[in-house]
């Protein structure tokens, strides 16, 4: 069966219909973001659903309210995972008082209209905020992240690579040069979504070489391709590396 | 980990790194795992092969720090990524400068400057709110992981615990004490109640696993809306 985009709008639709009939008026908002939001879906391969559920602080003080809430969350997560289209986390629940710590790093997908859309109830966004310490915490998170990638280094010295090896090494590159380049644009305080984070970077550090590491999101795993995908890991984690040293010489 | 143990990895860090490395430790770690430190010269050229060689002489699940001299600071940075990395992250510079090791060359545990506790407690109770409740507690109720889910906050509630206690400058807990020592810092009402009541869900053995599990969800909800007020 093809998947299509309005499969993912069906899912959408009766994601926010289940809260809404359960949680009533202890719903407050539900804010979509990820490619869902930015219209960017890519049919049988996106994830459902990066989405932030705003719960009323009763919710969080009453626990007969708590439970029948988390019993509704749950259920919800049932339905998602039963759609046939790709799931592989749950959203975020939040309670009102929350608005003011949302995640530092990722404010910049809660601050634009082409990054994320309100599903349902009142427009939080505006109200949304951090703290001067979850601010500190945002900006600094590049440098210890980025050893998150130093374990795949292995691979540059394994013999023989099996499919399984490209399948991680693989895995590895996307995940690392999905969330880095964000976390070095925060570091730099340039707000700006995923797919303009490595742009953006090359704007600010006019130095920085991302040649190698463009479109590796298009790359699929074979193991004839062994070698190609052990060249593009030393390429990211090469990359990686000059991004942090040329983010420790701006600073 | 053993005397042993951490001879034969010092001994394949060294022979395979020591003529690049200014520097390399052992920490241990109360609450994960022990962890090594490889610092290498600041002159070092092609430091992506030094990390590959690093860590092909290191099991895969023991914490490895590869930085250059000049980077010694990053060691106390906080971090926001997946709950286990920061875990295991924040309280690492306090043992490696009071309890590390030096297996090779300089000791540059003086050096080392102790990381900025409000930092560190604001980074692990956003992570423990963002990450922790996604992944782990409604992945973990839907999946009908329950007995894993309660023991994971368990565990949750001492780590943060142990990082509301680098508040007061006390580094040195163990999983053991943890608990005893919050209640003697953070003497409040509402935290002694949740922990008191988390401890019976753990003795008291239920047959409804379902409904132990969203207990523990509630106390620990509770427990992070408490430690918030103190992280202002």
């Amino acid at each position: 069966m093809t998947v299509t985009v309005d499969d993912y709008q069906r899912a959408v639709d009766d994601f926010v219909a289940g809260l809404r009939e359960s949680l009533g008026d202890d719903l407050i908002s539900i804010i979509l973001y990820g490619s869902l939001a930015r219209q960017e879906v890519k049919p049988g391969q996106s994830d459902l659903l990066d989405a932030y559920v705003y719960l009323k602080n009763e919710v969080f003080t009453d626990k007969e309210k708590f439970f029948k809430a988390f019993e509704t969350m749950v259920t919800a997560c049932n339905k998602l995972s039963l759609t046939g289209l790709p799931y592989q986390h749950p959203f975020q629940y939040w309670s009102e008082d929350e608005l003011e710590h949302i995640p530092a790093l990722y404010r910049a997908h809660l601050e634009s209209d082409a990054l994320s859309t309100v599903l349902f109830g009142k427009d939080v966004r505006q109200q949304m905020s951090c703290t001067e310490a979850e601010l500190a915490v945002a900006k600094l998170s590049f440098f210890e992240a980025r050893r998150m990638g130093h374990p795949l280094a292995i691979y540059l010295r394994k013999q023989e690579l099996t499919e399984d090896d490209c399948e991680k090494m693989l895995a590895g590159v996307k995940l690392l040069l999905k969330f880095l380049p964000q976390m070095a644009c925060v570091s730099l305080d340039i707000l700006t979504g995923p797919n303009q984070a490595i742009p953006s970077l090359l704007k600010a550090l006019p130095d920085l070489d991302a040649a190698s590491v463009q479109n590796i999101e298009k790359r699929t795993v074979t193991l004839a391709e062994a070698e190609d995908l052990r060249e593009i890991l030393r390429a990211t984690l090469s990359f990686i590396e000059d991004l942090h040293d040329k983010l420790l010489s701006n600073a | 980990m053993t005397t042993e143990e951490i001879e034969e990895i010092a001994g394949r860090l060294i022979n395979a790194l020591g003529d690049q490395s200014e520097s390399i430790l052992y920490y241990p770690h109360p609450f994960g795992a022990d962890g090594f430190v490889v610092i290498f010269r600041d002159d070092v050229t092609s430091i992506v092969d030094l990390i590959a060689d690093a860590h092909l002489c290191v099991p895969t699940e023991t914490p490895l720090y590869c930085l250059r001299r000049s980077e010694l600071f990053e060691l106390s940075l906080p971090v926001y990524s997946w709950v286990y990395l920061v875990n295991r992250h924040v309280h690492m510079a306090y043992w490696l400068k009071h309890e590390g090791k030096v297996l090779f060359g300089s000791d540059i545990r003086a050096q080392l400057e102790l990381p900025n506790p409000h930092l560190m407690l604001a980074s692990h109770i956003g992570v423990s709110t963002h990450y922790l409740r996604s992944g782990i507690i409604l992945d973990g109720l839907h999946r009908k992981r329950y007995l894993e889910l309660i023991e994971t906050l368990k565990q949750q509630i001492k780590m943060l615990m142990a990082t509301a206690l680098l508040l007061h400058g006390q580094w040195n807990v163990t999983a053991e004490t943890v608990a005893d020592q919050f209640e003697d810092s953070f003497p409040d009402p509402e935290f002694k109640q949740v922990w008191n009541e988390f401890s019976r869900l753990l003795t008291a053995r239920s047959d409804d696993e379902h409904r132990s599990a969203l207990e523990a969800v509630w106390l620990f909800e509770r427990f992070i809306k408490q430690l918030r007020s103190y992280a202002q």
